[in-house]
């Protein structure tokens, strides 16, 4: 195994070690997707990308483990791989502001795209899952940079 | 702390046509098992397999429960135990007036039942067990037991407290056994208002404090306040057992139907102890 993928197997494990933190009942619907930013950092902002059979099992998981649809995190999960590899061909991202606009545009499809699938697929609710998004764009500048670390560790 | 992000070379990120075929194929894969997943229950063994594979990383949960009580014990003064070790002697000399008061009432009960040449019924027995892990995400309402299969546990026994109906056991392991809550969204079950014996069916929701009686015809007299428990119809869940008190009753001009709110007895968001009845008998 490249040291590359190494790493990678490692932030997974422990971003799905952080999906299990315990949170007060009033803050579950704020969970961070913590997988999400893994998928961001690794097809966007990495070198070596994530391979789409790992970014699909690991979306299979997700539903395991929220109890929605099967399959439904897949779905958004690929559709944010696809995005973010064919957008960062085309934009250069001058700044962490930019960084993060355009995180926060792949993790708003994201729920978009998950949004779709529940309510075609399932009959959960789906309003309050928007919560997701702002506590995950927070999440985002400590777990991005710990990640890009590593990523500058592996191109010495 | 900041992310920053310059592109290298730009003719390395190509997303050629053998990815994006790939893609599509994944793209459909996962729609396919949504659909499956809907309209059949062929994947609900996957997702029982899928939740075992995950349960090691609860282990972080664990860890914080635990510190998180050990900390608030070790925060409590001598003279709050001893006030609470006073209290529960009370409360248990209390328990034990009630049980001798009970068991003169199933005395007299058998002796009626005798009368009448009634069916007799078994008295439930089953396992204490003990919580270990919580999952209390948005969707889904379950909960760990640290005993399984070897205890006795088997899917489809009820599980109690000491307040109220608390779920069912849907899968179980040697040593482990999941518990499907009553309040998740997933989940519903067969209730009768003790007021007026009332058939209905509470259905979860996406609150760990909420059941709901929905589809309910506008002549059916439910009120707030009204006591709900288990009607034993499916015959999972016994007769009798309280499940929740009715909190508000929704009447929607546009709807046909009304709604009812219910509120579980059990405190379903920290379980730590409960009892999981044994599939046998018809009744209490």
């Amino acid at each position: 195994m490249s040291r590359v993928r190494f790493y990678q197997v490692v932030s997974i494990l422990i971003s799905l070690f952080l999906l299990h933190l315990p949170l007060p009942t009033f803050l579950l619907w704020f969970r961070p997707d913590w997988v999400l930013l893994n998928i961001i950092f690794w097809t966007t902002f990495s070198e070596k990308p994530l391979p789409l059979w790992v970014i699909w099992a690991l979306g299979i998981a997700l539903d395991a483990f929220y109890g929605t649809a099967l399959a439904a995190h897949a779905v958004g999960y690929l559709c944010v791989s696809f995005f973010g590899f064919f957008l960062k061909t085309r934009l250069t991202l001058y700044s962490p502001m930019h960084a993060l606009t355009f995180v926060t545009i792949l993790v708003t499809l994201n729920q978009m795209i998950l949004s779709i699938c529940l309510a075609t697929f399932s009959e959960q609710p789906i309003i309050f899952y928007w919560g997701t998004i702002p506590t995950t764009l927070i999440a985002w500048p400590i777990w991005g940079a710990q990640l890009q670390k590593l990523d500058l560790r592996l191109k010495k | 702390m900041s992310v920053m992000y310059y592109p290298r070379n730009k003719n390395q990120y190509q997303f050629g046509w053998m990815k994006r075929l790939q893609l599509v194929f994944w793209l459909i894969l996962a729609l396919s098992v949504m659909f499956v997943d809907k309209h059949t229950q062929t994947l609900k063994p996957v997702r029982g397999i899928l939740l075992q594979i995950l349960t090691p990383f609860g282990w972080g949960q664990n860890t914080v429960n635990d510190l998180t009580q050990s900390i608030l014990l070790r925060s409590r003064s001598t003279q709050s135990l001893l006030d609470e070790n006073a209290w529960l002697k009370e409360e248990a000399v209390e328990t034990e007036a009630s049980l001798q008061e009970m068991d003169a009432l199933e005395e007299e009960n058998a002796k009626l039942r005798a009368l009448l040449k009634a069916k007799k019924r078994v008295k439930q027995e089953g396992h204490l067990a003990f919580v270990k892990q919580n999952t209390l995400v948005s969707f889904s309402h379950q909960i760990l037991l640290k005993e399984g299969s070897a205890e006795g546990i088997m899917p489809g026994q009820a599980v109690i407290d000491d307040l109220g109906v608390v779920g069912l056991v849907v899968s179980a392991t040697k040593n482990e056994s999941t518990v499907l809550l009553i309040t998740d969204p997933n989940h519903g079950l067969p209730v009768k208002n003790a007021r007026t014996n009332v058939r209905m069916i509470a259905r979860g929701t996406d609150r760990f404090d909420r059941l709901l009686l929905s589809h309910l015809a506008e002549t059916i007299d439910v009120q707030p306040g009204d006591t709900i428990l288990s009607s034993g119809v499916g015959g999972h869940f016994p007769e009798g057992y309280p499940v929740g008190s009715v909190i508000s009753v929704k009447h929607n001009i546009a709807d046909p139907f009304i709604t009812a709110v219910v509120e579980p007895f059990s405190h379903l968001a920290d379980l730590t102890m409960v009892f999981v009845l044994e599939d046998e008998g018809d009744g209490i």
